[in-house]
């Protein structure tokens, strides 16, 4: 007795974003980095297309960090103090494309510059021919002013530049649309928001084939499931239909797993929580997967060690299988 | 049958309002009162916050200034039991009350239907317990069935006064919660015998919407609510585009094409029926932004601050 | 689908004739829709409607237990394919698995520390389910009864019908309370022992089968055989495969309503060839529709974000876990630094106590009990208003700690400010941002500049 394989018809598709541009199109990058696509939920072959697998981005500092992880300073630590070289480094273990976040001061403890900022891009840019995305530190006034010279200094890159949240959204779009770069348009875990701040960006004139959307996550026990459930709905809308939501979606288990206890400290914790470094990069790589089953396009880690163990969980998903 | 409209204008969020009660502006609020009134409000909500240290003298006087200049039923808004209790001592007539409100939490379910008993009033009772606010319509219905009307029975209080309120939730964040609560209207509706009486807040649908888009969405939210057979409403009476749709749907009036679309709004929300594109003119562009509200109001696209522009 | 009170209704004479034992048709099918009443008290309801509402009664996924002494591992009951749409119910149980060509000593010494394991979660002690052996070749009655000398906790055992009978008689023997396996597993050539071995113990059965179809036809012989507690092992060990196998599932059982497959899902992670494609498999078989889990491999470390993770996904939507109220310090805040405050719903807290210990600043931060809602939704019921606030002020003696009186209100509720000044004399109240990745700035911008 036959059974009937239920399909979903969707009307929709995620919309597909190109990141980074080779010297033919007028940036330096050795290769380009293409999302979405997809005409289905994740990984489900069966019922519709998904052309191109989620990315894993590596994020590096402009300078060495101060609030990082000792487990991943035991493996960035040689080359912390040089944005080149730790890009280098990022592309031989296996990112697809890099995320550098600009600090928000020297180690010195002066506020960064945009001739500090963009010095690193360029040592980035030269050290890697991965595409590039450079988020500022997060506060309005200095983020604009870093981005904005980044964005000038890297015209024609296609670049993905941030952050654009809804307070501040407005110089950072302006400055990527004048230069042929990318936006992500980061708003907190709610589905509403994330796709205002979408149109808001999209009325300034920016096309939106160029705005990925960032809804947030908290990491696993801190909230995941928020992130989780918003970015199933946000696809969910995609699929069928609601144009605001179709854009990529990008997220950022690295920051948000490296920066809660159980990856962050090694001692004066409950014995129940294992091994230190084990437990941290799991930690980390159990928020990337489960964001990729709700739809992440680009996840953004930081342990060399868990992106490859998501790698390895990529490729897998990526095997087309029919159901019988 | 038609819908009662309790106003909502003498509420403390505005300040004027707080200025007004603050310093015993009585003209000032019997204005505001019989201007409600005049606009066609049935009755009159009125809003003094918690007023912990003066509530028990700012209530009565309220009451007794509001019903100086008309003569409607009056509801009190207030969390403060000993100010309602002050201003029930204080008036002739009780069954002209209506106490806002008690819930299903143990503290309050156990006291305030004893103080709407004792003085014979009329009392709105949420469907919220302790704990998140249910979503679903089947959740909010139960409270009522489970909570709110066996404590109604064991103090003797009329079921023909109890007004049952399914809480109206904002569509700027609380989405989900707007076609449940229109659903939960509908099954109160048939839940008991005598058939309870519904009232919903308006405006909350609205809470957080930027400004100029606030009426619409009430406007179409409240004839999805008057399909659903709610029996009053606190909203603004003086929101002259919100009263027309009233009168629309009460008289039937299907003499311009907008009109007809609330009708069609509101009969199709009452057969539990969708309204569909075929509905709607969608060359008139006031109907296709009362259709994206309702598109919206139903959860079907995603609200946002400019869904109208989408 | 279940149906809502209103949908049941819809089916019942509305007569409100009182005969069922409630006040109306519509309080009646409330209890219907919610399983505390029998259709069969309304003596008027129509064939037709009692045809329609047996088919929607059932669930669409039947719920499987697997016991012993005080413990169960539930699954099934699911249904929805997304946890936004109504919420997961039954989390899935992670049983750590062992070979019976292992020593007793091995078995033992791999079976007991998993079995005792427990850790707590946000005030919630999480733990393995139980323990699975599998026969390879050795002595199974053996390794049954040496795991059993160290555990107490459910098992799935896997082996052929005979090992089965002998393990199960075993158990039968020793005797603990309600000690009811899953056995695996029921294929086209076995179905029929098994069967008998499944009614003979009152023991939930596996079938296992490459296919659909082949999955259907033993779980309609088995129900033909007279049993009912089925578990479906379609046979997938990859991601890719295990992802699209465990959807289709999941739909063809709540979507199509397809009864024969209307079971819940045993995935095996333990089988992949390594440690890390283990706990991948794992990860998936959390948050894609797995009712059963068995790992070969068990170390705290994989463990507890794993059963975080099942934690996170099987939390209901509709009802966040909260925090407890109370005065959280960050960065060892003086009596001159400021004090936040804001709701119990944990993500609400987290995202606040993130920003505030991110910006390395000093500050106190009062969490008030708004039973666990976030801003907005508690302010819009009534549980976070000035009242609810300066409870919590007064609580948790905030003014002995303080010197200089300053209070931030979230944004979002910037309303308040009025009647918490009423509330709080002396104090000042101030407005913070709307959004807490804001905090950072408005306190080096605002609060650092005062």
């Amino acid at each position: 007795m036959p059974i009937e394989i239920p399909k979903q018809k969707w009307s929709g598709a995620v919309r597909e974003a190109v990141i980074g541009a080779t010297p033919e199109e007028g940036g330096t990058r050795k290769k380009k980095v293409i999302v979405g696509g997809q005409t289905t939920m994740p990984f489900l072959h069966f019922e519709g297309e998904v052309p191109h697998p989620p990315v894993i981005a590596i994020e590096i500092k402009d300078r060495k960090p101060d609030d990082w992880s000792p487990l991943l300073m035991e493996v960035w630590g040689d080359v912390a103090d040089d944005p080149g070289a730790w890009a280098k480094k990022a592309e031989e273990n296996g990112a697809d494309l890099l995320l550098l976040t600009l600090s928000l001061t020297d180690a010195d403890g002066n506020p960064n510059t945009p001739e500090r900022a963009v010095e690193a891009v360029k040592k980035v840019l030269e050290a890697s021919g991965l595409p590039l995305m450079v988020f500022g530190p997060g506060q309005a006034d200095l983020d604009n002013e870093l981005i904005v010279a980044v964005s000038d200094a890297a015209k024609g890159e296609r670049l993905v530049l941030g952050i654009c949240e809804e307070q501040n959204y407005r110089t950072i779009t302006a400055t990527a649309m004048a230069n042929d770069h990318l936006v992500s348009s980061r708003t907190a875990m709610d589905v509403n928001l994330a796709k205002q701040l979408v149109i808001l960006i999209h009325d300034m004139g920016m096309p939106l084939d160029r705005i990925l959307i960032d809804p947030t996550t908290g990491a696993l026990g801190y909230g995941i499931e928020y992130g989780y459930s918003v970015m199933e709905r946000l696809r969910l809308a995609a699929l069928q239909g609601d144009t605001m939501t179709q854009g990529p979606m990008l997220i950022t288990p690295g920051e948000e797993a490296w920066r809660v206890k159980e990856s962050k400290v090694g001692e004066g914790v409950p014995e129940a929580w294992g091994d230190w470094k084990e437990r941290a990069i799991n930690w980390e790589v159990t928020t990337a997967t489960a964001l990729i089953y709700s739809g992440a396009d680009i996840v953004i880690m930081r342990h060399p060690e868990s992106v490859a163990r998501v790698h390895a969980v990529i490729q897998d998903l990526m095997t087309a299988v029919e159901p019988a | 049958m038609k819908v009662k409209i309790i106003g909502e204008n003498i509420h403390i969020i505005s300040k004027k309002v707080k200025d007004a009660i603050n310093n015993r502006d009585a003209a000032f609020l019997q204005d505001l009162a019989a201007r409600q009134v005049e606009a066609g409000a049935w009755g009159l909500d009125l809003n003094v916050g918690p007023r912990k240290r003066d509530g028990h003298e700012v209530l009565p006087w309220l009451v007794e200034i509001i019903w100086d200049v008309v003569d409607v039923p009056l509801s009190l808004d207030t969390t403060n039991l000993t100010a309602i209790e002050a201003a029930l001592e204080s008036v002739d007539d009780p069954s002209k009350i209506i106490i806002n409100s008690t819930s299903a939490e143990p503290e309050r379910l156990e006291k305030v239907p004893l103080v709407a008993k004792k003085y014979g009033t009329k009392l709105i009772a949420l469907t919220m317990g302790k704990g998140a606010i249910p979503v679903s319509a089947d959740d909010r219905v139960n409270i009522a069935l489970e909570k709110l009307i066996p404590r109604m029975e064991e103090v003797g209080f009329p079921i023909e006064d109890l007004i049952i309120d399914p809480l109206v939730l904002t569509v700027s964040g609380l989405q989900e919660y707007c076609p449940q609560c229109v659903e939960a209207i509908r099954t109160l509706k048939v839940a008991w015998e005598p058939p309870l009486k519904t009232i919903g807040g308006l405006s909350n649908v609205s809470n957080g919407v930027p400004r100029e888009m606030r009426p619409l969405i009430n406007r179409v939210y409240c004839a999805q609510l008057m399909g659903a057979g709610i029996d009053m409403m606190i909203a603004d009476p003086l929101d002259e585009k919100l009263m027309e749709v009233i009168r629309i749907i009460e008289e039937r009036d299907d003499s311009t094409p907008v009109g007809r679309l609330y009708l069609t709004i509101y009969d199709k929300t009452a057969a539990m029926e969708e309204v569909t594109p075929d509905d709607v003119d969608m060359n008139d562009p006031e109907q296709v932004a009362i259709w994206k509200t309702l598109q919206v109001l139903e959860n079907k696209v995603i609200y946002t601050d400019s869904y109208l522009k989408m | 689908m279940a149906l809502t009170g209103i949908q049941i209704y819809k089916l019942l004479p509305k007569t409100n004739c009182k005969e069922c034992g409630f006040p109306t048709c519509l309080a009646f099918a409330m209890k219907l829709a919610a399983k505390q009443a029998e259709l069969s008290a309304c003596p008027y309801v129509s064939e037709e409607a009692k045809a329609k509402l047996e088919a929607a009664s059932a669930p669409p996924i039947r719920l499987v237990t697997v016991s012993a002494d005080g413990h169960e591992a539930k699954a099934g009951n699911e249904v929805v394919l997304y946890r936004h749409e109504k919420t997961f119910y039954n989390k899935p149980g992670l049983f750590l698995r062992v070979y019976d060509d292992m020593s007793a000593d091995e078995i033992q010494a791999k079976a007991k520390p998993a079995s005792e394991y427990v850790v707590e979660y946000v005030g919630i002690e999480l733990d393995m389910a139980g323990t699975a052996i599998q026969a390879r070749g050795g002595d199974f009655v053996a390794a049954v009864e040496a795991v059993r000398a160290v555990s107490d906790k459910p098992l799935i055992l896997i082996a052929d019908p005979d090992a089965l009978d002998a393990a199960l008689a075993k158990l039968q023997e020793i005797g603990i309370e309600n000690d009811r396996p899953l056995i695996c597993a029921a294929d086209a050539d076995n179905w029929q022992a098994m069967a008998e071995l499944g009614k003979k113990y009152n023991v939930p059965v596996t079938v296992k089968a490459d296919t659909l179809e082949g999955l259907a036809d033993l779980t309609e012989k088995l129900k033909e055989a007279g049993l009912q507690d089925i578990v479906l092992d379609p046979g997938v060990r990859n991601l890719s495969d295990s992802l699209t196998m465990y959807t289709v599932l999941r739909r063809l059982a709540i979507k199509s309503l397809y009864r024969p497959l209307g079971f819940p899902i045993i995935a095996f992670p333990g089988d992949a060839e390594d440690e890390d494609k283990e706990y991948a498999l794992a990860t998936m078989a959390i948050a894609k529709y797995a009712g059963f889990v068995v790992l070969d491999r068990f170390t705290p470390a994989r463990a507890y974000p794993l059963l975080v993770l099942r934690e996170n996904i099987y939390t209901d939507p509709q009802k966040p876990i909260q925090v407890l109220p109370g005065l959280y310090e960050f960065h060892n805040p003086g009596p001159e630094d400021p004090v936040f405050v804001t709701t119990n719903f944990s993500i609400t807290y987290f995202s606040v106590a993130n920003e505030i210990d991110g910006s390395g600043m000093p500050a106190w931060l009062l969490i008030a009990d708004a039973e666990g809602m976030s801003v907005l939704t508690a302010w819009a019921a009534g549980k976070f208003d000035a009242d609810r606030i300066a409870k919590a002020v007064r609580e948790f003696k905030v003014e002995e700690k303080v010197s200089r009186k300053r209070i931030v209100l979230p944004g979002l509720v910037a309303v308040l400010s009025g009647e918490l000044e009423e509330e709080l004399p002396g104090w000042e109240v101030k407005v913070g941002p709307r959004e807490a990745v804001d905090l950072p700035s408005y306190m080096k911008n605002v609060l650092a500049a005062e």
